[in-house]
């Protein structure tokens, strides 16, 4: 029988397979089975070591046993403690000693304590010496339950702590090709969560974490902030009282030296959590305040440095003294009472601006941390007694000619008005003549255009302020019709309607700000003036950020969609009237680019409508172009009727307004039935085919395609795309408007693509063929670009389109090997076509896919550098310079084509060409050094000549490449 | 002419002042219109020089005002830079190495139709002409380059701060 055999290695194999059979079936085991067991075992402990692996197997299996009668744990635990000397098995047995003792701690803990402080030691035992970081991690989780479950240390806390803190701080690179996968942050992380465990082991850890930092290695010092702030979570007073002077000495030299971001980072973070530690603990009466002793010496050390605002270490104490003060609000207390006034002191003090944009800077800082805090408590914080020297200081910034100091000012300015009660009344009417004066007439447009910005944040605190102040004014200055030159008067105007929009951050502004700014419109309308198309676009940008900044607000987005959808409307249709009895005025409204401008305010106006309220809207908007019902306009009064899709010579400019119509129709939310919609449908089909102006058929094109996206499969929408290629097919064939046909196959396969729609195959299929149509041929392949690109005004997820998310993906994994072979069998004369489709393609697609796909296409690629059209070398240059960066193994192979190409194209007459050759040439050096070596010396003789390039772009990337190399 | 290397204890000059830096220039329509050339300025000089690291501080030479756009000049036409840095004390020891920087930095990124001219901005630096000496000499800055040292302290002062 090989259990009692004499030769230890067949003993072994007998022990070995009964352990096997008991991991197969522990689960199956009678009490009493396992009380004979594990007593077998446990005097096998003690045989030959050759035997020793396969017992401990054995008990692992009985140690996940439920029947295990009472006390055989500790019996278990005892003998291996005694018996084996666990560091000098193997890895995988060692790992076997944890996995028992944690089955046992995991089922047995009330067992394991009657064991008292013996289980700890024999841990430590266990423990002690281990190498292995698989094991490590196991045995860390033991030593963090031991604690957290509270189990007796006793005397051997010391032990404990040294048998762990000997890793810290970890040093460990996991070898190339590692199986194991365990990660040195994942040991870093173990570790850390033990020695942060217990503020018993304080004492020992808190000189550790000194010396670490003391030291010159980064990843000692970063490892050691980082664990002294986990620490802080749970110290106390006590733990920290004796070591506060030298880690304060210590923050502080990292911080004020420091040369590393990260580093300086996590010091601010651990004095952070300091402070919060100390703030937390409860005083008792006798000891003295170490929190504020603590502060005491960081004042000491920081405060002085604060006057000399064009020093190095400034900024340093200033950011120590925010960390500080962010802890608590006593710690804020604290250490305002003391800076605020010096900062304040300092700043009347330096009289040149740069100077005192620091300080203000710095007030700045603290004053963040305030609105940490909440609103300003009545009696105790230093901010209120401050009120009027902070508001000078601040107001006397915003008068300052300095730009940057006006830039702080306007920051400072927003919080102070966001924190509540903070201004009187009479600030805040200074605050907004400040605004106003700063947004229109200062002249820098960055100051204005901050000003806006915080006029639009405080808005919505002080709207009553706002509307009865700050919008008359603009209201005033927007119609005032000063004899100022031309371009002065013009550009205030254009920040008096930036001003507007930029104010209208709250419902009740925006109700005032919108009939002005229609008022405008209208205005504009009338006028006669040259240049009115440009102010029209303003008017309607400023429309649209009004809209964009009321979307999520129900009651404002309608009030806007009621008040601005009809009024453009109309305005339109009146225009479009007038121009159809040829009378002048009115015409700059239906310039294309008034019309374009137009469509994002509508479809913002729209989008965030509620169902119900966008039903009884499209039930007026619908009927408008489809019968010419005009009577829910305003001023419905028109000399004819609106028409747009009759037919006659006159109708062209009401036809333009479909643009309007595809911008409502597109932008409603999915669910929302659109009356006459096959009517409408084929309206527009017929428009896209027959116009002659490009500007229209496009706009029906993509109207078509946009409710095509959206119309629920089935039946119906099968037979509107029918009729669709029908009417599509005989157009592409010939005639004399082919381009408009393209123009809509393009949009319709786009809004099918979107969707996944079955027949949308088909149509890219003709989209290819069209490819190598001499005619067409160069279109259709930048149609690719339409295909693939975001666009801006339909079929987009924000229109609510049927968008899926893989759609780019799914789109190049069917089409690009047909694009190839496309490629392959083209003539000469528009081999060039596929080349440009292919890299529209691919420069669309999400750059992770592409590092992965584009290994295969790269002989493709590679020929299209050669490629004369410039397009496709720069949509191919900009795809080669991800792949560069990321995939430097593959490219490796190719490196002498690459080396040649580029800098051939860096000759290139096309300025945008060189650049982004050079930016590939820069992008090389990431290639291994050993593959680069032999073709140093021509590239940087190569690259000395665009150092003389004409264009200082060019030069400016030829530094970097040249450098580089 | 090698002075300590960066880390090497005190620091000679531990709390200087710092000067704010200038921003991006901003990229002009004239810049982007691909017909017009744009000459060589001071500003674009400047520009090259501005970014390189001090071999003490963590900081560029723009913020410690050891390289100013008014010190740099330039003439395109007849081909000449020259260009003036001033040390941030006047015993500083690593005058020379910053001229070394700045003259490599141009030496890498200039035509070869410049003819340069680094030196010290007059009367700010003990040894003054020793230094532009050794600056000037074509000789002494080639074999300063061989020594791999020496190289290396050069390129980790015109590296990119991370």
């Amino acid at each position: 029988f090989s259990l009692e055999n004499t030769d230890p290695r067949t003993r072994g194999r007998g022990i070995q397979l009964l352990s096997q059979v008991l991991l197969q079936c522990y689960s199956l085991l009678q009490e009493k089975e396992v009380l004979h067991l594990v007593l077998f075992y446990e005097s096998r402990l003690q045989d030959h070591h050759l035997v020793i692996p396969s017992v401990l197997q054995g008990l692992r299996a009985l140690s996940m046993c439920e029947v295990l009668s009472p006390g055989l744990a500790v019996s278990v635990l005892k003998a291996i403690f005694q018996e084996v000397h666990v560091q000098s098995l193997m890895q995988l047995d060692r790992h076997t000693v944890y996995s028992i003792i944690t089955n046992f701690m995991n089922t047995r803990e009330e067992e394991l304590k009657g064991l008292g402080a013996d289980f700890t030691f024999g841990f430590i035992q266990v423990m002690d010496g281990e190498k292995d970081p698989r094991n490590l991690l196991v045995a860390f989780q033991i030593v963090r339950d031991l604690i957290a479950k509270d189990y007796a240390l006793g005397p051997f806390v010391e032990e404990l702590f040294e048998v762990t803190s000997c890793y810290f701080p970890v040093d460990f690179t996991p070898p190339p090709n590692d199986p194991h996968g365990i990660q040195r942050e994942d040991l870093i992380l173990s570790l850390r969560a033990v020695l942060a465990s217990t503020p018993q082991f304080a004492e020992f850890l808190l000189p550790l974490l000194i010396e670490k930092l003391d030291s010159e290695l980064q990843s000692a010092k970063l490892d050691s902030l980082q664990t002294l702030t986990a620490c802080c979570a749970i110290y106390g007073q006590k733990e920290l009282q004796e070591f506060l002077p030298s880690l304060w000495s210590s923050l502080r030299r990292e911080v004020f030296q420091t040369a590393s971001e990260k580093i300086e980072t996590e010091c601010l973070a651990a004095l952070h959590a300091l402070s919060a530690c100390l703030s937390r603990s409860v005083l008792s009466s006798d000891s003295e305040d170490l929190l504020d002793s603590f502060l005491s010496s960081i004042l000491q050390d920081c405060r002085h440095h604060l006057c000399e605002p064009d020093m190095k270490l400034v900024w340093p104490s200033a950011k120590l003294l925010q960390a500080a003060a962010g802890a608590s609000l006593r710690t804020y207390h604290r250490i305002t009472r003391s800076v605020l006034p010096l900062l304040l002191e300092q700043y009347t003090k330096h009289t040149q601006s740069s100077q005192r944009r620091t300080i203000l800077e710095m007030l700045l800082g603290f004053l963040e941390l305030q609105q940490k805090w909440g609103h300003v408590e009545e009696d105790e914080s230093t901010l209120l007694l401050l009120q009027t020297p902070i508001c000078s200081v601040v107001f006397s910034a915003l008068t300052d000619s300095s730009v940057q100091l006006q830039l702080v000012g306007i920051k400072a300015l927003t919080i102070l008005g966001s924190l509540q009660g903070f201004l009187s009344s009479s600030d805040l009417e200074l605050v907004v003549d400040h605004l106003i004066r700063l947004a229109l007439h200062e002249e820098d447009s960055q100051s204005s255009e901050a000003a806006m910005e915080a006029a639009g944040s405080l808005a919505p605190t002080y709207p009553k302020v706002f509307s009865g102040r700050m919008v008359p004014r603009l209201e005033e200055e927007l119609q005032s019709e000063r004899e100022e030159s031309y371009h002065n008067h013009h550009s205030l105007q254009q920040r008096c309607l930036q001003s507007l929009a930029a104010v209208s951050t709250h419902t009740s502004i925006m109700k005032e700000t919108v009939p002005v700014l229609l008022q405008h419109l209208q205005k504009l309308q009338k006028g006669t003036e040259a240049g009115n198309t440009q102010d029209m676009v303003s008017v309607c940008q400023s429309l649209h950020r009004v809209a964009l900044q009321c979307q999520q607000d129900v009651e404002g987005c309608w009030y806007f969609h009621q008040t601005v959808v009809p009024c453009l409307l109309a305005m339109a249709v009146q225009a479009a009237m007038q121009e159809s009895t040829h009378t002048l005025p009115g015409k700059a409204l239906l310039e294309e680019e008034v019309l374009v401008a137009m469509i994002p305010v509508i479809s913002a106006a729209t989008t965030h409508l509620s169902p119900e309220l966008a039903a009884q809207s499209v039930s007026h908007v619908v009927p408008l172009f489809l019968d010419g019902e005009v009577s829910f306009l305003p001023q419905n009064s028109f000399p004819c009727s609106f028409q747009p899709f009759g037919d006659g010579e006159c109708l062209e400019a009401q036809r333009r307004l479909v643009a309007l119509l595809m911008a409502f129709v597109c932008s409603l939310p999915r669910n929302v039935a659109i009356p006459q919609q096959e009517w409408l449908l084929q309206e527009l089909l017929a428009l896209s085919c027959s116009c002659n102006c490009p500007f229209t058929a496009t706009t029906a094109a993509k109207c078509f395609a946009g409710l095509v996206n959206k119309h629920p499969a089935g039946r119906q929408l099968d037979e509107i795309l029918q009729l669709a290629v029908n009417r599509m097919e005989p157009g592409l064939a010939e005639g004399p408007r082919r381009m408009q046909a393209l123009t809509l196959l393009l949009w319709v396969t786009k809004a099918l693509v979107l969707r996944y729609h079955p027949l949308s195959s088909c149509l890219t299929d003709k989209l290819l063929g069209l490819l190598g149509d001499t005619e067409l041929g160069p279109a259709a392949a930048d149609g690719f670009s339409l295909l693939m690109a975001e666009s801006p005004d339909v079929l987009h997820k924000g229109c609510h389109a049927d968008v899926r998310i893989m759609f780019r993906q799914r789109f190049f994994t069917d089409n690009v090997p047909k694009l190839v072979q496309g490629f392959h069998g083209a003539g000469p004369d528009v081999k060039a076509n596929y080349l440009k489709g292919l890299s529209h393609v691919l420069n669309h697609l999400p750059k992770p896919v592409l590092v992965t796909e584009l290994p295969t296409l790269l002989s493709l690629l590679l020929e299209a550098l050669s490629c004369s059209d410039r397009v496709v070398q720069l949509s191919t240059l900009s795809c080669l310079h991800p792949l560069l960066l990321e995939a430097p193994q593959i490219m490796s192979l190719h490196v002498d084509t690459l080396v040649t190409k580029f800098l051939n194209l860096t000759s290139s007459p096309t300025m945008a060409v060189r650049i982004a050759a050079l930016r590939c040439a820069h992008a090389l050096t990431s290639l291994p050094t050993t593959v680069l070596l032999p073709y140093k010396g021509r590239v940087i003789r190569a690259l000395a000549k665009p150092l003389d390039d004409k264009k200082r772009l060019v030069r400016k990337e030829a530094v970097a490449a040249r450098g580089e190399w | 002419m090698v002075g300590p290397g960066p880390g090497a204890a005190p620091l000679e000059n531990a709390n200087p002042l710092i000067y704010r830096r200038s921003g991006e220039r901003p990229v002009t329509a004239r810049e982007e219109d691909d017909e017009l050339p744009d000459a060589i300025d001071d500003r674009e000089i400047f520009d090259l020089i501005r970014s390189i690291n001090d071999p003490e501080h963590p900081l560029t030479l723009e913020e410690l005002n050891v390289v100013e756009q008014v010190r740099v000049k330039v003439n395109d036409a007849e081909s000449t830079v020259s260009v003036e840095f001033t040390p941030t004390i006047p015993h500083c020891s690593m005058a020379t190495l910053i001229g070394l920087s700045i003259k490599v930095k141009l030496l890498r990124s200039l035509p070869e139709r410049f003819k340069l001219d680094v030196h010290i901005t007059p009367g700010t630096h003990v040894s003054e002409h020793a230094v532009n000496k050794q600056l000037a000499d074509k000789e002494r800055v080639a074999a300063a380059l061989e020594n791999s040292h020496l190289l290396e302290v050069v390129n980790q002062c015109l590296s990119a701060r991370s």
